[in-house]
């Protein structure tokens, strides 16, 4: 039980540095004064790919993922 | 009813919540899609003269705020009760960070009002859309903690703990796409 704990909070944080760092990368290409426009909104759908999927759980719904 | 009818019943009754729950974010979703292709069919090209430091500093704290709405709810799931309180407060307390941050700073900052063109309206009605969802989530963490500290919620029953988890998930997948479209994208007009 605390093995499973342990993984499922570690696998948190590597999703949730996953997300930070897009974010750094995504603030930097706007200040940079890049016109990279598409790969702005390509990253935001990436982000929002990682929360939907691991943080929110999505396939829960398709009962992929064991109920409590 | 016996133990295995009860757990069937919980367990159908947890897939139909489940279900109910991302239907309505759905629904949401759309009225969130319906702002941000206004955003772009009014304003095209040009975003309006944010903060930029304060756009990113406030972009992080809901980050870190979602993070630690899932060490709260995985915590739970695990039957730890301390680290789901300990997370559920601190989203909580990042969550009203957030508020300040949008609602009571970057509004005084912002060099034009709601009525200002486009610009200051699509600013105002996303950004204050989006922070209404905010304050909705941090009641519904502030219940969601509180029975919490009743120890009413188990490992094995949880569902109002992932149901607020979702939904605060879902504010921060709205800002996901909201960060770009007011603070990233275009040339600045002012």
């Amino acid at each position: 039980m605390d093995d499973k704990k342990k993984q499922a909070l570690k696998f948190g944080v590597y999703v949730f540095i996953i997300l930070a760092v897009l974010t750094i990368g995504e603030y930097f290409i706007a200040v940079a004064g890049l016109p990279w426009w598409t790969a702005l909104y390509g990253i935001a759908i990436l982000k929002a790919w990682f929360v939907i999927q691991h943080y929110m759980h999505l396939p829960r719904l398709f009962g992929e993922e064991e109920k409590h | 009813m016996t133990t295995a009818d009860y757990r069937t019943e919980y367990k159908y009754k947890l897939g139909t919540n489940r279900l109910g729950l991302w239907l309505f974010l759905l629904s949401d979703s759309f009225f969130f899609g319906g702002l941000l292709v206004s955003r772009f069919y009014l304003m095209g090209n040009t975003r309006p003269h944010l903060e930029q430091t304060l756009g990113l500093i406030v972009t992080a704290v809901l980050l870190v705020s979602s993070f630690f709405m899932n060490r709260a709810e995985t915590a739970m799931a695990h039957g730890d009760q301390k680290t789901f309180l300990q997370g559920t407060l601190i989203t909580l307390v990042l969550g009203v960070g957030f508020l300040v941050g949008v609602v009571g700073v970057e509004w005084q900052l912002a060099p034009f009002g709601p009525n200002d063109g486009a610009h200051g309206a699509l600013f105002y009605m996303m950004t204050g859309m989006h922070a209404f969802h905010v304050l909705t989530g941090v009641i519904f963490l502030g219940i969601v903690y509180n029975n919490g500290r009743k120890g009413l919620y188990t490992a094995e029953k949880h569902w109002a703990v992932e149901a607020c988890a979702t939904y605060w998930h879902f504010i921060d997948v709205v800002w996901i796409f909201f960060y770009p479209a007011l603070y990233l994208i275009g040339t600045v007009v002012s």
